[in-house]
């Protein structure tokens, strides 16, 4: 690939403000603290003319470092068209794919030329057939649960994750949720091709008894609701009614001490 | 809760066991007048009582009928028991009662009279003393000697001199 378009574009980006300001989508996010608009947008164009720079010196890492940082300024479609080259040139053609892909999908039709957006779809299509896609969802009934993907390692975003650009070859999927086992899955993608891959999340068995919902501590039983309470009270209840029984029928009478002598029956 | 039950229960069993102590009543069943005798104390040998009801006879003034072979404790219970009185009746009865020892000899005795009417029940306590005096009254005694006057004089002949 020559560096004469993409400097030229890089100069589009970086001196054409108002074609970049008219291409920021309506909800741009806020730039950093004590950033103001106006300053943001200097501060990109710095970038990208430094990033311009390097290109043209042949450092592409250098240059793709500076369209990273700026794009994370201002998430500009003509930052995106300009990754996308880098990238290529860089050797990164899943990348370049993705930011191309991007670049399209969020250019203003009005506010980039038609060229240009022909140069994107052509680049685009001659790196298609070269790389694969790979969709990631959860597992049907599983959907609603938020988990993030991880690709080789790198964190691609939240679950589903749609047509992601890969170099053919090895690659291992992780699906990671909190409580649940990472779901782990060695792909191996040939170029052009289009793989879909369902993740099922199973709790992990540490996690799957912090998910039960820690339970009261039961409440005291009272004490008659114990089962030795009414056994000590039927016991009682015998003993007394036992006592009861002997002191009634004189069981517990003693006799005084002393002598009883026989009686004496006396008449005139 | 069932500890402190438990202790009541536990508490009761000696006051039911301290708390019974039966004094047998000697006339309890008999319907007509009777008198419950307790002695409290007495001579230590004591073996039987001979019980004197003055105006009444007994069959079996002594008891227990048979000597034991110990000395009784005191106290001694008995009764004595009354057939109907009849009409020389004035009210009131006199038992004597002796204790006996092992020889029969008396070796206490003691006297109360008791007012009692038909079907009445009464309670005596007593106390052997020592044996009354077995001397005759005075005026039982015998009349002095008739022997001479000390001076002599012959009643026969009249007083010297006259």
């Amino acid at each position: 690939m020559s560096r004469g378009p993409v400097l030229i574009l890089l100069l589009w980006a970086g001196l054409a403000p108002r074609a970049s300001q008219a291409e920021l989508p309506a909800s741009s996010p806020p730039v950093g603290p004590g950033h103001t608009e106006a300053a943001a947008r200097e501060q990109t164009r710095r970038l990208v003319r430094e990033a311009a720079q390097l290109m043209d010196r042949g450092e592409v890492a250098g240059a793709v470092a500076k369209l990273e940082q700026a794009r994370r300024l201002r998430p500009d479609p003509s930052l995106d068209y300009n990754l996308g080259i880098a990238y290529a040139e860089g050797g990164r053609p899943a990348e370049a794919a993705a930011a191309l892909e991007r670049f399209l999908a969020g250019a203003a039709p009005g506010a980039v030329s038609q060229d240009r957006l022909e140069e994107a779809r052509g680049r685009l299509r001659a790196l298609a057939p070269t790389l694969a896609r790979l969709s990631v969802r959860l597992a049907p009934g599983q959907e609603g649960r938020s988990a993030s993907v991880l690709v080789d390692n790198r964190l691609l975003g939240p679950v589903p994750v749609v047509g992601h650009w890969l170099v053919p070859g090895p690659h291992e999927v992780r699906v990671t949720a909190p409580q649940m086992r990472d779901f782990i899955v060695s792909v191996v993608l040939t170029a052009g091709e289009e793989r879909s891959v369902s993740a099922l999340l199973v709790p992990r068995p540490d996690a799957a008894a912090a998910l039960i919902p820690p339970q009261a501590p039961p409440a005291p039983v009272p004490v008659y609701r114990r089962w030795w309470f009414w056994t000590a009270v039927s016991g009682g209840a015998v003993v007394a009614a036992a006592l009861i029984g002997a002191g009634a029928a004189g069981g517990f009478n003693r006799r005084a001490p002393g002598s009883d002598l026989d009686p004496l029956d006396v008449a005139r | 809760m069932t500890r402190r039950w438990l202790s009541w229960a536990v508490g009761l069993l000696p006051l039911a066991w301290a708390g019974c102590i039966v004094t047998p009543d000697p006339c309890a069943g008999y319907p007509l007048a009777c008198i419950a005798v307790t002695v409290e104390s007495g001579p230590r040998d004591t073996y039987q009582l001979l019980v004197t009801v003055l105006g009444f006879s007994s069959t079996t003034p002594l008891t227990p009928r048979q000597r034991p072979t110990e000395p009784l404790v005191y106290p001694l219970r008995f009764a004595v028991r009354f057939s109907e009185f009849d009409h020389r009746h004035r009210g009131q009865v006199t038992l004597d009662v002796r204790a006996l020892d092992a020889d029969n000899e008396v070796r206490g005795q003691a006297r109360a009279t008791v007012a009692i009417d038909n079907m009445e029940k009464h309670h005596l306590r007593l106390t052997l003393g020592t044996p009354f005096d077995m001397a005759l009254p005075l005026d039982q005694a015998s009349p002095p000697d008739l022997q001479e006057p000390p001076d002599g004089t012959d009643l026969a002949q009249g007083p010297a001199g006259d």
